[in-house]
């Protein structure tokens, strides 16, 4: 090939970034290997060119997400997209081709159901009413009568309580669940242990036990839990479990408990952002979402409830935030107004419940109104596919605004379809293995706990 | 054990959150550094979360015979060709360094004795150009699957590359 003339470009100078890059064919490769011996031009190209590609490669800073962003990505898939063929946590009672998994968990809620009906295995305060199957229109069948709800809360209390470790604690990664949020799980299912109304004395040693994991797990910060990227849910969660455990009376006046939980508010306040919410780690690192948020403001304010002083300026500062998260419609945001995840008025819900509790005089403000218009609307053609989550947030929200129809007409349907849902035989039985989109997070633990919680 | 992104892939058809989330995981950072680099300053995040939720609602169009990275860079190009066309919403580097200026991928910086950065040198090349590099420097991808992420012949993605390292040049003062 000739030498190109000085003025204009050789013909074969498109090949040179290639070539550097190791991107041209071996044949080509060889060749213009060849040519830049005798073309000066390209050879120069080769250099400089060479010199760019060194100089972009050695800016390798490389940015990476302020915080894991699985959790703001699941936010935002309605549950019901997930649910084609649900996946079961334990293995099926029965050996189903993983195909008819969907078809596995009907045939076992429908089981179950006839299970309950026939067989009188409960504890004997139970009242083993059938369930009353009455189709409304949107599939989802409505129970009649509480004995069915309460079997179904002691069933599940007993599967939790098997399912505790002996070291106090519930071990997420054993039921499905990244092992960084055990403080996490073990605080929900304290949480359900303590909303049992019936007074069981199993539940009272085993909330006990669970006290102390949580106590051992908090470091000298009054954080607890390891300083994962979820860190303030197992915080929150932990807080709001302990400050209601040092309400009961078998823990009432434990100075250790008392200490754990001064030392968890204090926590809560010193990482509270400079705009009044929180994020996924504490501090102003993360961006504040109203998710984190109503942990810690349900901590604050069960702190402040019990008589702790001090935490006025925090919780008004939460919920001043809290409030401009709202947008016009009623509906809470999750990092802003415009950004209100497809989880049929969850935050809602959670947001308005830590509004009414931190001034009961706010319920007569318009702002209230809109809220409960936006959870109604979102449950207005509800799926029956389940979110244990909101089923807790919803039902406790409504109870706020009284007796009416639409609360007892949402409530109805989604009590029945957990008590449907719950998995009645096998050694899971009392628990409730259907996921919904946050099981990944919770695992097996989490859809329990926050099926009884919507229970009780 | 490790799943590969086929056996993901596979998961999250049949409605594994799990795999899912493991997917995710997995490919956050790579996808928020690529947004960075294109320029998305402060809505990288947001759009990582957009490519991960296409990637979410396409997963059943994705083929186990096609490499799941060409497949997630075809998705997050789109995202970023939609958030470019939209463009209210979030300042890139690019845009801000234009503002004041026709745009131009030949429009010099302020001063072009000046030694810039990488990041700045790369906010001024056009939009084509900057996507092939970013995906071939720093995302690592190899020609032929940046030509089927693009959608564009292999011969286009070379073309843009040279094309891409001769502008640097000049923007970016590098000894030679």
């Amino acid at each position: 090939m000739s030498k190109p003339d000085s003025e204009r470009p050789c013909q074969r100078e498109s090949d040179a970034v290639a070539y550097l890059q190791d991107e041209l064919p071996a044949r080509e490769r060889a060749e213009f290997a060849a040519h830049i011996e005798n073309c000066g031009a390209c050879r120069s190209l080769v250099e400089s060119a060479g010199n760019v590609l060194n100089a972009l490669k050695q800016d390798s800073a490389a940015a990476v997400p302020s915080h894991d962003l699985v959790s703001d990505i699941m936010a935002r898939i309605p549950a019901a997209e997930w649910q084609e063929r649900p996946e079961r946590i334990l293995r099926p009672q029965f050996s189903l081709p993983a195909l008819a998994g969907a078809a596995a968990v009907i045939l076992i809620s429908v089981a179950a159901g006839l299970f309950f009906l026939f067989n009188d295995t409960t504890p004997a305060r139970e009242n083993n009413t059938a369930l009353s199957r009455q189709p409304d229109g949107t599939g989802i069948v409505a129970p009649d009568t509480t004995p069915a709800r309460n079997s179904a809360i002691v069933s599940g209390l007993a599967w939790l309580r098997n399912a505790q470790e002996p070291d106090g604690s519930w071990n997420a990664a054993k039921w499905g669940a990244p092992e960084s949020h055990t403080v996490g799980v073990t605080a929900l299912s304290m949480l359900a242990l303590l909303a049992d109304t019936c007074g069981d004395p199993d539940n009272a040693d085993s909330i006990k036990r669970a006290v102390a994991f949580l106590c051992k797990n908090q470091d000298t910060n009054g954080a607890f839990g390891p300083q994962c990227a979820n860190s303030m849910y197992n915080h929150g969660i932990a807080a709001v479990a302990l400050i209601k455990a040092g309400r009961a009376d078998s823990l009432a006046g434990d100075a250790a408990l008392d200490k754990a939980c001064d030392l968890a508010v204090r926590y809560i306040c010193s990482a509270q952002q400079t705009g009044g919410g929180w994020g996924y780690t504490a501090g102003n690192s993360d961006r504040p979402n109203t998710s984190v948020s109503v942990w810690q403001l349900q901590a604050l304010l069960a702190a402040k409830d019990g008589g702790q002083s001090g935490l006025a300026e925090n919780i008004r500062r939460a919920t001043m935030w809290l409030g401009n998260m709202v947008d016009g419609t009623g509906q809470m945001g999750y990092s802003n107004t415009e950004q209100s995840p497809p989880t049929q008025g969850t935050l809602t819900a959670a947001g308005l419940l830590c509004l009414a509790a931190a001034d009961p005089a706010l319920q007569k403000n318009g702002k209230f109104s809109g809220m409960f218009a936006a959870i109604l609307s979102g449950m207005s053609s509800p799926d029956d596919r389940p979110d244990y989550y909101r089923s807790y947030f919803i039902t406790r929200a409504l109870r706020l605004s009284g007796d009416n129809d639409a609360r007892t007409r949402i409530t109805a349907k989604i009590e029945g379809n957990l008590i449907a849902s719950q998995t009645r035989q096998g050694p899971a039985a009392g628990s409730w293995e259907t996921r919904d989109q946050w099981t990944s997070a919770g695992g097996l633990v989490y859809n329990t706990s926050m099926a009884i919680l919507a229970l009780e | 054990m490790e799943y590969s992104d086929h056996d993901l892939m596979a998961r999250i058809k049949n409605g594994s959150q799990e795999a899912f989330a493991d997917l995710v995981r997995r490919h956050q950072d790579s996808l928020v550094n690529f947004f960075r680099r294109l320029g998305a300053i402060t809505t990288a995040e947001d759009l990582a979360q957009e490519t991960f939720l296409r990637l979410f609602k396409y997963r059943k169009k994705y083929r186990p015979d096609a490499k799941f990275t060409t497949f997630l860079y075809t998705l997050a190009r789109h995202a970023w060709a939609d958030s470019m066309r939209k463009a209210k919403r979030g300042e890139t580097l690019a845009t801000r360094l234009a503002d004041g200026q026709d745009g131009s991928p030949d429009a010099a910086p302020p001063d072009s004795h000046a030694q810039i950065d990488a990041n700045t040198a790369m906010a001024l090349l056009p939009e084509k150009l900057r996507v092939v590099v970013v995906m071939s420097i720093y995302q690592g991808l190899r020609y032929e699957d940046i030509a089927d992420a693009l959608d564009v012949p292999v011969g286009t993605v070379k073309s843009r590359m040279f094309l891409a390292i001769r502008r640097l040049q000049e923007k970016f003062n590098v000894k030679t």
